[in-house]
């Protein structure tokens, strides 16, 4: 029996509005989460491609992580910037995101509070950034550096980019760098992978 | 055998000798002695001197401590036993580089305060010595946990934790049952330190164990430099209990990895009213701020898909469990209510007592040794840890425990403090192998020799 049936007849309700039954509840695994149909993309870069992009080649849809590798970034010469990885860079509006040049690690406008010791700057650091779809086109995106030990000094998380804002390549301001490396997921057809993109 | 009564048979050890060898262990042993240095003869140093005092097939050359009185209760143990005096070093905190200095040293044995085991290692191998045991907990940052890896690799020596909880009788049965497949596929695995150390924490500079409440250098044995970690520290401070054994059932750093960890810490309260209940509220230690949580939970996530939770409760009041649990597609162990679910094999949704299981898959080793360990430490394990050492001394081979497990169990707790300073953020598990972990093969206790 459907609700308003029972409030009918509890109330003896003289409303006359039309029964709309409700739909019944279906379960499914979410698009984004769906990897079945997906082939595994991984790929390294030592030193930087001959167009100064690395293509990203891996559908957004999904969640992908980039991780870059370097040594003595404060050393970098960069007024804004200690380190930037900018991501879309065929939009005038590209993702910016790395260590500013006070210290923190920022995501275009924001920033984080923690500031990072100047002398895990004069060593060898690790930034990851990881992407994760969150579903209807939105993501969760963190950044976290590591130092040379290989522990997490600071993150810096935001859910402002859509997966949409993700697609594209990917420069990087402060080489040399010892590794950059991209890990993630590929429509098997290549054709859906096209169509992701441009949602 | 729960702290309270470790703590009371080591003291009495040490004050009535009861406990010393009736019969020696490997007496018809006829090649080259084990000639081991020992750096600590504390409480725990004393249950490893009692087991190597025990043993026909080792020589302890010299050993070192700050301590006078615990240098006498070790040296009193050493005369009642009839072996000959070692070499003894003290005076300050360096004296262990001058005893490093004697040619005749091939192991040594650390069972000191977590801050001196890096330095003690690592002064260790650079002295040249290829085999070295220490008491659990490698370091206390993460790079510490780089540095004597590193240390290890540039020097092709070994070096062993002494976690003895991976000898436990049940442990190594229920090990026995992952390796046969009883429980399936691993799931999730639990452990933890579970353990009331109030009256560790605090004595009265006397006793090992309570009688008032202080700490630092007015305390005595742990009290002396174990709380002053209650006081700096908050994460997961003691992983090696609870995490070595579950590590073994799920083969860390042999095919399979620690990925990543995050810990949450509840409030601190116990530490504090154990002071204002026992000391009163005008006892200078009642103003002292403890960061340890009462309990902290730490969950880790591993390569081949298995999760691990555990627990670090060492200030509130509760009886001793170390809380393991091994869960499978097939059914379970759990040490708390020591009970076994088999499917197919136990009535449908109802406990097994754990005895009969266990018994059934009681260890080789267990099976071969069980009567050598009767007498040491912590019912047994202690005499197995040790024999584990000293046989792969003899035999010139890497120890069954080796620093890539030393390193991944202990950096849990770095990595844990920063999580927790992170506001509870997930922490990555740096490789100390250096990608071996995908092909290095298992060789823990795979049979009855050590
Ligand atoms: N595996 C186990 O079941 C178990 C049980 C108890 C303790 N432990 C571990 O054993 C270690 C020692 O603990 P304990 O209970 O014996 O503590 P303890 O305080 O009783 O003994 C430590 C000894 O180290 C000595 N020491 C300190 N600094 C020194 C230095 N610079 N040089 C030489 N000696 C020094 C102290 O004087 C003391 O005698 C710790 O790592 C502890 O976690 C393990």
């Amino acid at each position: 029996m459907d609700r308003r049936e029972i409030f009918n007849l509890l109330f003896r309700s003289s409303v006359n509005e039309p029964i709309v039954l409700e739909p019944d509840p279906v379960l499914e695994t979410p698009a984004h989460l769906k990897t079945d149909q997906t082939i595994p993309v991984f790929k390294e870069w030592t030193a930087l491609p001959a167009d100064g992009t690395f293509k990203l080649e891996l559908s957004t849809a999904y969640a992908f992580t980039v991780t870059l590798d370097l040594n003595y970034p404060a050393k970098a010469v960069n007024p804004e910037q200690i380190l930037s990885l900018g991501i879309q860079p065929e939009k005038t509006s590209s993702i910016k995101t790395g260590i500013n040049s006070e210290g923190y690690l920022f995501i275009d406008n924001l920033a984080d509070s923690r500031l990072i010791p100047m002398d895990k700057l004069l060593t060898g650091i690790q930034l990851v950034l990881t992407v994760n779809p969150l579903g209807r086109g939105m993501s969760f995106t963190k950044l976290k550096i590591m130092d040379s030990a290989g522990l997490t000094i600071a993150t810096l998380k935001t859910r402002q980019y859509t997966t949409a804002d993700w697609v594209g390549g990917m420069t990087l301001s402060a080489p040399p760098f010892n590794l950059l490396r991209i890990q993630g997921l590929h429509e098997a057809e290549p054709h859906q992978e096209n169509q992701t993109q441009s949602k | 055998m729960n702290r309270r009564e470790f703590v009371t048979s080591t003291t009495l050890t040490a004050a009535a000798l009861t406990i010393l060898p009736e019969k020696s262990l490997f007496a018809n042993y006829a090649g080259e002695k084990v000639k081991i240095a020992m750096m600590g003869v504390g409480l725990r140093g004393q249950n490893h001197l009692a087991l190597l005092l025990k043993r026909e097939d080792v020589d302890i050359v010299a050993i070192c401590d700050v301590d006078s009185r615990m240098l006498d209760m070790a040296k009193a143990m050493i005369t009642k036993s009839g072996k000959p005096m070692p070499k003894i070093f003290t005076g300050d905190n360096n004296a262990w580089k001058k005893m490093l200095q004697l040619k005749e040293i091939k192991s040594v044995l650390i069972a000191t305060p977590w801050e001196w085991h890096k330095p003690m290692i690592i002064g260790s191998l650079e002295a040249g010595i290829k085999y070295v045991a220490t008491e659990v907990i490698l370091g206390i940052t993460l790079q510490d946990h780089w540095d004597v890896v590193h240390a290890a690799e540039k020097h092709e020596a070994h070096v062993m934790m002494l976690e003895n909880v991976c000898y436990r009788r049940d442990v190594l049965a229920v090990l026995n049952m992952v390796r046969q497949g009883v429980f399936g596929e691993i799931l999730h695995l639990q452990g933890g330190y579970q353990h009331d150390l109030r009256e560790v924490k605090f004595n009265d500079g006397i006793k090992p164990y309570g009688g008032g409440v202080e700490f630092n250098e007015k305390g005595f044995s742990e009290a002396r430099w174990r709380t002053n970690h209650s006081v700096h520290r908050n994460g997961e401070l003691y992983p090696t209990h609870g995490i070595g054994p579950v590590a073994q059932c799920i083969n860390i750093n042999r095919g399979n990895k620690f990925l990543k960890l995050n810990s949450f810490a509840t409030k601190s309260r116990g530490l504090h009213k154990y002071v204002v209940d026992k000391g009163g509220e005008s006892h200078p230690n009642a103003k002292v701020n403890f960061r340890l949580g009462d309990i902290v939970t730490t969950t880790i996530d591993c390569a081949n898909g298995e999760t691990i939770i555990l627990q670090h409760d060492t200030n509130s009041p509760r009886p001793y469990s170390l809380g393991f649990r091994v869960q499978g597609t097939n059914g379970l162990w759990m040490d708390i209510n020591e009970s076994v679910y088999v499917e197919g094999v136990s009535k449908p949704h109802q406990w097994d007592s754990a005895k009969e299981w266990l018994e059934k898959y009681d260890h080789p080793l267990w099976k071969k040794y069980g009567d050598d360990a009767k007498g040491a430490g912590h019912g047994g394990m202690d005499f197995f840890v040790l024999h584990a050492f000293i046989e792969s001394v003899k035999r010139g081979i890497p120890t069954p425990l080796d620093v890539y497990d030393a390193a991944a169990w202990s950096a849990i707790t770095p990595l844990s403090e920063q999580s927790i300073e992170l506001g509870n953020e997930t922490i990555d598990f740096p490789d100390f192998t250096g990608g071996q972990w995908m092909t290095r093969k298992p060789v823990f206790a795979l049979n009855d020799d050590y």
